[in-house]
């Protein structure tokens, strides 16, 4: 019965549940995208003549495509719980009329997780459909892309749908669940106001929310003397979503709040910027709905963007700070190359860097083989805890850096499989970090004797006063660079490898904020066409409601933005400061594109969204 | 043996409290309705007149006394129990007709038997919107109807859960004169023919007229009745209220 009310009021009132049907609809095609790349992955992997390399990289694929999935659906449960919470507040009459002819709580509930579950039901054939048709596409734009190089055999599609529906499914029920427990509690009284007060002090458990979440901050700003770049790093990534989440369960009184403020100059002079101020200080439910996307997007972007940024310039700092050589060749795996920088007369000192491949739980990593006679001298290597002169056969040293992640220090053992047997060396030594100078395992020739490449990919090479490098490798496939000129290399190719990371993670999550400000503006501007009826009665042009819709929604924007380049300026202060108290005044790189190209796009999507909002339907 | 009283109120008082201090909306309200009777309830604003209503129809807890409906106290019952009896017992047709748009005209008025979960008598429907001059307007939805036949579709609703009693607040407010003495006749209809008991809280003494009693409300007391009473006698009497 219930379930038969559900899918007519989204058949006739379909426009409040167009953002969630989008947002569901997107997560689908990803999911369908992703468990199709995934299962490609398997069956081709089972083809013969596959190297390891091959298998890896489409691992590596597959995996890309399953975290921007997961974000994508993680990313749609708010956007349907913010429509379903816009539908259930508008629509509050109409409930407590159902509790009012007999509905029980019970019923109201079912009622409005049916509505989850056809709008779910519609994005996932939409999505499933979507998602079949692009799968195609996948191996074709995999290849173009030079990602693999691989045919690829595409699974059955039933398979995606097996996995994508149940999904979309379990994303609706879960977004919807809070504004159905709301709907059921609408009493039937409510059949009969003619109005309700919004209620904008936050409940309980979302206060209690809030303020540890903001307590968090605050404490990461007591305890910044004692971070160090690396947790300062690991703050930067966390520490903005705790920010937006606190800031968001305070949303419907601190945005109306700030946006009032930030209108009070334009009020007096413009009659439609009055208006939407005072819309905005009565209607904190929309302020908070619009505000809340661009804060999280601007605020985890912003904090992630330069937080990575700030992050380059600390390890090319680091390098900096270590490395004494004036030159780097990079070989290009030319085997004369190697016979040339043999020491001898021609050279102070010479270092190639050697490193050999380990397994390390399940997975290949590549640890630095040492000569401790001219790695202090070349990569500056230093123990800061321990000694390195303890190094021998059955004893690593590791970097600061993963000293930190893994906890271990001197005297704890690290598992590895080295040459096929499992070994348990002891860490001896923690070495300062220097990322691009040597790995961060440490091993002596003895433990790894002849396994190390023998045409190594880098060179240290302090020359002697009357060597000319580059006259001496002019015939070979190396490139001789000054020591700068390498690092800044390598900080470059570092900030490339940031942006794709940045990308992936923040792809997907650009795309549902996008999504959710205009969902929000959208409904926003519904909810508020009686009022723009009695404006328009009252002599408004239609121009003076555009603008004062455009008002509203810069308004909002514009503090959300504000607010959030406020929490990236904080994350952004802890990183640097953390950065300038372990290196000194490292340069600082800040930047300005990226961010302002985020805070362009969430302004210009909330002013594009409110004037398609503010357009008179037809036939009004 | 069944009892003639629809609807009792012993000693209702409710009270409101804000931030300028206490809102006594009613003090001590003692009045019953008999079955089959058609009962107007009046009064200048503020004089608790929807809080009467709502506190008779379990939508509100009195502060004071007790309510029975039939033969169930109100204050005994649970949320569940009310709702229960809400949907046996009761129909409600408000100013605003609360209706849902969503759904056809037949399927509003079948939507309280639905709810119950009861197999519902196609017949039975259309016998109820045949009543209120609606049976060719079943498959339409509530916005492609007029404000009059919207409110007739409200009462049809009413009319085909035969609750008990029947509410109504300002049921004629937002409608044409024509449309609001149609919505009017078939309240009396209802009382007289069908034997439900309707109480009606109006503002407007022709509405009035059309119940057998008038009911006056005055600072949440009851200041005076009228048993069928003309318009000009009825707005007489609230014109005493309101000097």
């Amino acid at each position: 019965m219930m379930l038969s009310i559900s899918r007519k009021t989204v058949r006739q009132t379909w426009r409040p549940y167009a953002g969630a049907f989008v947002a569901l609809a997107c997560g689908v095609v990803l999911i369908a995208v992703a468990v199709t790349l995934i299962g490609a992955v398997e069956q081709t992997s089972r083809r013969e003549g596959i190297t390891a390399d091959e298998k890896l990289q489409l691992d590596d694929l597959a995996a890309m495509f399953g975290m921007m999935s997961g974000v994508a659906l993680f990313m749609a449960m708010f956007v349907v719980a913010s429509t379903f919470g816009f539908v259930v507040a508008s629509r509050r009459r109409e409930l407590g009329m159902l509790r009012l002819i007999g509905a029980t709580p019970r019923q109201v509930r079912r009622m409005v997780r049916g509505e989850a579950g056809v709008v779910a039901l519609l994005a996932s054939v939409v999505g499933c459909l979507l998602g079949s048709a692009l799968a195609p596409a996948l191996p074709w734009l995999l290849r173009a892309r030079g990602l693999t190089d691989l045919r690829l055999d595409l699974p059955p599609p039933w398979i995606a749908w097996a996995v994508a529906v149940p999904c979309a499914a379990g994303v609706a029920l879960i977004g919807s669940w809070r504004a159905s427990k709301r709907a059921s509690k609408v009493s039937p009284v409510t059949a009969l106001q003619e109005a309700t007060m919004e209620r904008s002090r936050p409940g309980f458990w979302q206060a209690l929310t809030g303020v540890v979440c903001l307590a968090a901050v605050v404490a990461a700003f007591v305890l910044r003397s004692q971070m160090n770049p690396l947790f300062a790093l690991v703050c930067a990534l966390l520490l903005p979503q705790v920010a937006v989440v606190g800031l968001v369960c305070f949303g419907r009184v601190l945005f109306p709040l700030l946006a009032g403020w930030l209108a009070t100059p334009f009020s007096r002079g413009d009659v439609t910027a009055h208006l939407a101020r005072e819309h905005l200080r009565t209607s904190g439910r929309v302020s908070a709905a619009l505000a809340a996307p661009i804060l999280a997007i601007s605020a985890i972007a912003g904090s992630m963007i330069v937080a990575l940024s700030f992050t380059a310039d600390w390890t090319a700092g680091l390098d900096r700070a270590q490395l004494k050589t004036p030159l780097v060749v990079e070989t290009g795996g030319d085997p004369a190359v190697a016979e040339i920088l043999s020491p001898g007369p021609r050279y102070d000192a010479v270092d190639p860097r050697r490193t050999v491949d380990v397994r390390m739980d399940g997975v290949t990593e590549a640890i630095e083989v040492v000569d401790l006679s001219v790695m202090e001298r070349t990569r500056g290597l230093k123990a800061v805890r321990g000694d390195l002169g303890d190094l021998d056969t059955e004893s690593v040293a590791v970097t600061e850096t993963y000293a930190f992640d893994q906890g271990v220090g001197v005297g704890d053992r690290v598992r590895m499989e080295v040459g096929g047997e499992r070994v348990r060396p002891r860490v001896v030594a923690v070495v300062s970090d220097a990322p691009d100078l040597y790995a961060e395992l440490l091993v002596s020739e003895a433990m790894v004797p002849g396994q190390t490449d023998t045409t190594p990919e880098l060179v240290f090479v302090d020359p002697a006063d009357d060597t000319d490098v580059r006259a001496l490798l002019v015939d070979t496939g190396a490139t001789v660079l000054t020591a700068d000129a390498w690092i800044d290399q390598v900080e470059e190719q570092t900030r490339a490898g940031n942006n794709l990371g940045l990308w992936v993670l923040l792809g997907p999550a650009g795309l549902y904020a996008g999504i959710a400000i205009v969902n929000a503006v959208l409904i926003g501007a519904s909810q508020r066409r009686a009022q723009l009826r009695t404006v328009a009665l009252l002599g408004a042009t239609e121009q003076q409601r555009r603008r004062m819709a455009l008002w509203e929604a810069g308004l909002v924007g514009v503090t959300a933005v504000l607010v959030g380049a406020a929490v990236t300026g904080y994350v952004g202060w802890l990183v640097r400061s953390a950065i300038v108290r372990d290196l000194g005044p490292v340069p600082m790189t800040v930047p300005w594109l990226p961010l302002l190209t985020v805070l362009a796009v969430c302004l210009g999507l909330a002013l594009l969204a409110a004037l398609v909002g503010s357009r008179r339907p037809r036939g009004s | 043996m069944t009892s003639t009283i629809a609807v009792a109120l012993d000693g209702i008082s409710r009270t409101y409290r804000s931030r300028a201090g206490d809102v006594h909306a009613l003090r001590g309200v003692t009045h019953t309705f008999a079955r089959g009777s058609f009962t107007a309830v009046m009064g200048p604003s503020g004089s608790g007149k929807s809080t009467l209503l709502q506190i008779a129809a379990g939508l509100d807890r009195p502060t004071r006394g007790e309510v029975v409906v039939g033969d169930a106290p109100l204050g005994r019952l649970s949320e569940t129990a009310l709702t229960r009896l809400r949907r046996t017992s009761m129909g409600f047709v408000f100013q605003a007709y609360n209706l849902l748009d969503a759904l056809s005209v037949y399927d509003n008025v079948a939507l309280p038997t639905r709810l119950a979960d009861e197999p519902v008598d196609r017949q039975a429907v259309l016998e109820a919107l045949r009543a209120v001059g609606l049976e060719d307007k079943a498959r339409r939805r509530p916005p492609e109807l007029s404000g009059g036949q919207q409110q007739r579709v409200a009462i049809a609703r009413a009319l085909h859960a035969r609750p008990a009693v029947l509410f109504a607040d300002e049921p004629t407010g937002a409608l044409d004169r024509s449309s609001g003495r149609q919505v009017l006749e078939l309240l009396r209809q209802v009382s007289d023919e069908q034997g439900q008991t309707v109480v009606m809280v109006t503002h407007d003494p022709l509405a009035a007229s059309y119940a057998h009693g008038v009911l006056f409300l005055g600072d949440g007391q009851i200041v005076g009745r009228l048993q069928n009473g003309d318009a000009a006698r009825i707005a007489a009497a609230m014109s005493e209220l309101e000097r």
